[in-house]
């Protein structure tokens, strides 16, 4: 029994060590390439800019937001909505005026095949652009098919991004999970 | 005759721990990339995938339960803390223990069956694989 167990110790130590390792050498340019990768990304949001800083924001007030980017011409916001299977990640370009100008999807966790289309489907996303806060599903939207949950959650975020521009009300019932 | 042997709990980690340095990899290349959790559909798959390769190593064996699913726990909890991948934390020991558990005894006594059968090596891959499904069905429903 002792000789049979060692084996697997030593198996779970060894990549543990490894994996460990490979974190630690690994970190310095991760941190650098997101970096980079989010300065490309938040350049092709919002168009014509070349500089972003990070700005304070109340969490609490605005609880669908994660971060907030200033540029010369509008803000990239990454906002949050709870999705089908967890958190969607978005990043939203939003110009001075309130007027989204691009969108893409951070992160999320949704069915494949269904609402993890939201992370690839251009037509999906691009109804999106030039909104003000007003994007409804079924109005002026047209929802993943299979994926009205998701595609809420989406709509919801991009809203929320809006309203921490223009100070509106952006949490319609209608964009609401289910709703 | 059964062998008493642990493969799969040595097969684990390195299956585990070859899937989370790819992962790291891809990630420090592509800080973006969006790639799949360390949740119960990974688990049961790298679980599937120990124990498709201990069937080919050594055969139908014979578990010490207990040892066995505590190892499993130990693996993806801490395989997964150590390599930081994202929605790991505490109830990954609870949930690596229990996806585990389940997925080698269903594959077990499926193994048991196809033992009768001509082409049982052939088998247990597709076997393996309509297992893994059908988790992803069952999850589906929650």
């Amino acid at each position: 029994m002792k000789n049979k167990i060692v084996t697997p110790i030593l198996a779970i130590v060894i990549a543990a060590v490894v994996l460990l390792g490979g974190k630690a050498i690994l970190s310095g340019t991760a941190e650098k390439n997101v970096e980079i990768a989010r300065n490309k990304i938040m350049c092709a949001l919002l168009p014509g800019s070349t500089s972003f800083a990070p700005e304070e924001f109340d969490a609490e007030a605005n609880s669908a937001i994660q971060s907030v980017y200033k540029a010369e011409n509008g803000y990239v916001i990454e906002s949050t909505a709870y999705g089908y299977n967890g958190d969607i990640v978005l990043m939203v370009g939003v110009s001075n005026e309130g007027t989204v100008t691009g969108v893409t999807v951070k992160d999320l966790q949704e069915t494949r095949g269904l609402g993890a289309d939201a992370l690839t489907n251009v037509p999906f996303l691009a109804q999106f652009l030039w909104t003000g806060g007003d994007a409804e599903i079924g109005t002026n939207v047209d929802a993943l098919a299979g994926a009205t949950v998701s595609s809420k959650a989406v709509t919801k975020a991009v809203n929320a991004a809006v309203g921490y521009v223009t100070g509106a009300d952006t949490s319609s019932a209608a964009t609401e999970w289910g709703g | 005759m059964k062998k008493s042997t642990m493969m799969v709990n040595t097969l684990l980690p390195v299956v585990l721990g070859v899937g989370l340095l790819v992962g790291m990899v891809w990630r420090t290349c592509m800080p973006f990339v969006v790639l799949p959790e360390l949740d119960v559909i990974a688990m049961v798959g790298i679980t599937l995938i120990a124990l498709v390769l201990e069937y080919y190593m050594v055969g139908k064996v014979k578990r010490s339960w207990v040892l066995q699913i505590l190892l499993a726990a130990v693996t993806f909890g801490g395989l997964g803390m150590a390599a930081g991948a994202p929605g790991v934390g505490m109830n990954t020991f609870l949930v690596g223990a229990i996806a585990f558990a389940i997925l080698t005894f269903v594959f077990d006594s499926m193994v048991a069956r196809l033992e009768v059968t001509t082409d049982k090596k052939c088998a247990v891959i597709p076997t393996a694989f309509v297992l893994y499904l059908a988790c992803q069905c069952f999850m589906g429903m929650f």
